[in-house]
């Protein structure tokens, strides 16, 4: 039976419920793939790194919400999301900056390139509380376990990234120099509008 | 081209962002359309063994589920809800079944044989097995089924004019309407109602002791002895139903209980058996045990039936560990339908499935002299 909750389980709710998370993960997403210009390989690489991000995101919730379980209070667990919210938008913000001044890109010292952006809004998007992994969380509650919930977490992260594979189609439009500049504009944009609102909401 | 649609992606991108924001505040906005008026929490009842905590969380303490629930949010029962930090009942007084059953139905084969009892149930359930027999109930929220609102008085009412001899909580969990449960049943022995609790026995003891002396018999249903069934399967834990049925043999309310065997998950011979020495161990062998057969339903819709030899085993095994009162369930016409005297074996109530053919009881006192324990009148 074990099998049957966290592998049957959590892949059908990440089918059934994944096209949610695109909904709210694509507001940061879309601008990283469109605003360089990149190689297949290349846009297949910040898939994976956006994507590797994200799957420690989920361990980490799902570790954290099997440890403390009880005693994990909605209060807290809001202002810590709505920080990482705010950390999120700014690493948005600093990887459009980047482009115009390099040295002030997010993790580009001695690259000169926001080339670490992707993994960190991948670790930063793991986290957020999107419905689907609202529900999920509630599900590993009554497991009853930090090894079981890790197992659901894993398999529902899969389960939902196929909805983001349509990304790497995207990443063809960053070879338009007008999508780039507006892939960038974008990225200042949202990252400006999620670090207000997260100030309003601390 | 290119820069309009170029435009059209940055206004596209920015519109979603927006439309999330919007999205994210419109929980809160449902919450409070959802979460009761002050009006309407007037009309909701609240909820007993509780604690108020910080931050407008509240802990339930009526069940082993003990949930810690911010505002706005439901037990695990479905049953209960923080409502501005105060937990409240939302199924008092609230009937989602009810119905007039023989009393060997629920089953107790030892109270008030042949007898009726008007049975009732609310919504919503402490546990998820995956084999539920009322599942359209009891894992429904309030509001999903239709109900009748009836207070305790309308209850004992109804009862009394139906002619049962009992009123039995039952179909879905009754601990999750605690409340009602005890209000009706107070009501019900100042009219001379026997009082019947059909149960998981997933109670805190501390709202178990304090429910007692108002119930005259309680029937918990035993899931399985392995733990990890009980982890797996129905969503509760095993020791604190062990811990429950002592409570209720401990309190001298008449125990019945009844253990549904599914094959392949809990008939092992091994397992019938360390249940029978447990409660011969622990609460005597007078304590009558069922045996029930599965039949498929549910999210088990998918296994067979269980053999009904299995059944059968399962009361020869328990038999043998030196329990008296062993009967069979859901299966046709078994000898272990009836109830036979422990020093002479010759049959003292004849039943056929939930019908009593022949009672030679007298106040449970056989013909012989020997006194069979029981809820008799």
């Amino acid at each position: 039976m074990v099998w049957r909750e966290v592998i049957v389980e959590p892949l059908l709710a990440g089918l059934a419920t994944g096209i949610f998370c695109c909904g709210t993960c694509f507001p940061f997403l879309l601008p990283i793939f469109a605003a360089e210009q990149r190689t297949a390989r290349q846009t297949i690489k910040v898939w994976l790194q956006l994507m590797g991000g994200r799957l420690t995101g989920y361990l980490l919730m799902g570790a954290l919400v099997g440890l403390l379980g009880e005693q994990l209070r909605a209060a807290w667990l809001e202002r810590v999301m709505t920080a990482g919210m705010m950390l999120m938008a700014l690493v948005l913000i600093f990887y459009a900056l980047g482009f115009r001044r390099p040295r002030w890109s997010f993790c580009a010292a001695g690259t000169g390139r926001a080339a670490s952006a992707p993994i960190l809004l991948g670790l930063l998007l793991g986290l957020q509380a999107c419905p689907p992994f609202l529900l999920s969380v509630a599900y590993v509650f009554m497991l009853h376990s930090v090894a079981k919930g890790l197992v659901y977490f894993a398999v529902f992260f899969g389960a939902t990234s196929l909805y983001f594979l349509p990304l790497i189609g995207v990443g063809w439009l960053g070879r338009l120099a007008e999508f780039r500049w507006a892939a960038r504009l974008s990225a200042l944009g949202v990252g400006i509008l999620f670090f207000v609102y997260g100030m309003l909401k601390l | 081209m290119k820069k309009a649609l170029a435009a059209f992606f940055l206004v596209g991108v920015l519109g979603l962002a927006a439309a999330l924001i919007w999205v994210r505040e419109k929980p809160a906005a449902l919450t409070k359309v959802a979460a009761p008026a002050p009006a309407d929490t007037n009309r909701l009842h609240e909820a007993s063994w509780y604690d108020k905590l910080p931050d407008g969380m509240v802990h339930c303490r009526l069940c082993p589920n003990s949930c810690r629930l911010p505002e706005g949010a439901l037990g695990l029962c479905r049953a209960r809800q923080n409502i501005g930090g105060t937990l409240y009942s939302l199924v008092y007084g609230q009937m989602a079944a009810v119905h007039v059953d023989p009393i060997e139905k629920k089953p107790f084969f030892h109270v008030l044989p042949g007898g009726r009892a008007f049975s009732l149930a609310t919504s919503g359930c402490n546990m998820r097995c995956l084999f539920c027999q009322n599942w359209e109930i009891s894992q429904a929220l309030p509001g999903e089924l239709q109900t009748t609102a009836a207070t305790p008085e309308e209850v004992v009412a109804a009862a009394v004019r139906s002619g049962a001899q009992a009123i039995a909580f039952t179909y879905n969990e009754p601990t999750i309407f605690y409340e009602y449960m005890l209000d009706i049943a107070r009501l019900a022995k100042a009219r001379g109602l026997k009082t019947l609790v059909i149960s998981n026995g997933y109670i805190q003891p501390e709202p178990l002791r304090a429910l007692l002396p108002h119930i005259d018999a309680y029937k918990v249903d035993f899931k399985a002895f392995s733990p990890q069934f009980y982890t797996e399967v129905t969503g509760g834990s095993r020791e604190p139903i062990l811990e429950t049925m002592k409570i209720i043999h401990e309190a001298g309310v008449w125990l019945e209980i009844v253990n549904l065997l599914i094959t392949g998950l809990n008939d092992s011979e091994d397992e019938v058996r360390e249940l029978a020495r447990w409660v011969r161990d622990n609460l005597g062998p007078d304590v009558p045990v069922h045996f029930t057969r599965f039949h498929p339903l549910y999210k088990l819709a998918n296994l067979p039936p269980t053999p009904i030899e299995r059944i059968v085993r399962a009361r020869d095994i328990a038999m043998a560990e030196g329990l008296h009162y062993v009967y069979t369930g859901n299966i046709p016409s078994s000898p272990g339908d009836s109830t036979y005297s422990p020093q002479t074996g010759e049959v003292l109530i004849r039943r056929q499935g939930f019908f009593v053919l022949e009672n030679r009881l007298t106040n449970g006192v056989a013909p012989s002299g020997e006194v069979i324990p029981g809820v008799w009148q």
